[in-house]
């Protein structure tokens, strides 16, 4: 990410709401391919407001994480001879291009079929679940992104109860 | 005896009044999930987290999800009583990082772009939205 700017006019106007209703607000955007965060503050106090951290889910991504072949003992260091008694924790494995491919075919797919059917089930999201841990971090961005646009455009509805993964 | 009526009827709109001053201001919208788009696909959502959850309303939600990692990933989604949705995502760890600001009772909003992803995210704290109840 490049540096962060500060939009002075931003920050007067939300200063003067802020400071009208007592409130703190961050903004976080990209623009022209800037990172910018802005904020206006009046202080509160933690009590008031706890601080609740964002919930962090595992990462998915994780297990692309280039391993090379040391994968349970680190690159260079050598570990000890597996024991048959002790139970070996599972490896991360390197995706097989073929089956990462094909698992982002099928992703394409189910958004492609739902988009023609122009609703998105929740058989859709069963199915894209069922992929989306075996795409890229790039081919988890092309598909969600197409699901996105289809959705922003109104040219797939989602049928499901709760959010749609 | 109707003086000390008076007098104890003074006092207690008295107390009423510094009762309500005590309160704090209030904010008085719906808080309800709002939804505008453009011709190009972009648009934005906005929500007020308290405000939803102790509403009637039975259908809407705003919120993003965050998943860490070497290439982290943000889905903001949200649904208005309207049965409008909005979808955005973004691979910026920048952009992740307003969602560490997030509480329970904030308003929330976020904006995308024509292609679906998120261009901005914005979380605002304040002593005028109600906390979840």
């Amino acid at each position: 990410m490049s540096g962060r700017g500060l939009s002075a006019a931003g920050l007067v106007g939300a200063a003067l709401v802020g400071a009208s209703l007592g409130s703190a607000v961050t903004w976080f955007s990209m623009k022209g391919g800037v990172a910018v965060v802005e904020t206006a503050a009046t202080p509160l106090r933690s009590r008031e407001i706890p601080a609740v951290p964002a919930t962090a889910t595992a990462a998915t991504s994780a297990t692309w994480v280039e391993t090379g072949d040391d994968r349970t003992t680190g690159a260079g260091v050598p570990g000890p001879a597996p024991s048959p008694e002790s139970p070996a924790s599972p490896a991360p494995s390197a995706p097989d291009p073929v089956l990462a491919l094909a698992a982002a075919q099928r992703a394409h797919a189910v958004v492609d079929s739902a988009i023609a059917r122009h609703e998105w089930t929740a058989a859709d999201a069963a199915a894209l679940r069922e992929e989306i841990d075996r795409l890229s971090p790039d081919a988890r961005e092309d598909v969600l992104r197409r699901f996105a646009v289809a959705v922003n455009r109104g040219a797939l509805v989602p049928r499901v109860e709760r959010i749609p993964f | 005896m109707k003086r000390k009526t008076s007098v104890i009827l003074a006092a207690l709109a008295l107390a009423l009044s510094l009762g309500h001053a005590d309160a704090g201001t209030k904010f008085v919208g719906s808080g309800a999930v709002t939804i505008t788009t453009q011709a190009t696909g972009a648009g934005s959502a906005s929500g007020y987290l308290g405000h939803i959850w102790n509403s009637t309303a039975q259908t809407q939600y705003i919120g993003c999800d965050y998943t860490a990692g070497p290439a982290p990933s943000v889905m903001c989604h949200a649904r208005s009583e309207t049965e409008q949705f909005a979808f955005c995502t973004t691979g910026s760890a920048f952009l992740a990082e307003a969602l560490a600001a997030v509480g329970p009772d904030v308003r929330l909003s976020f904006t995308w772009n024509a292609s679906g992803v998120c261009d901005s995210i914005t979380v605002q704290h304040s002593s005028t939205f109600a906390p979840k109840l």
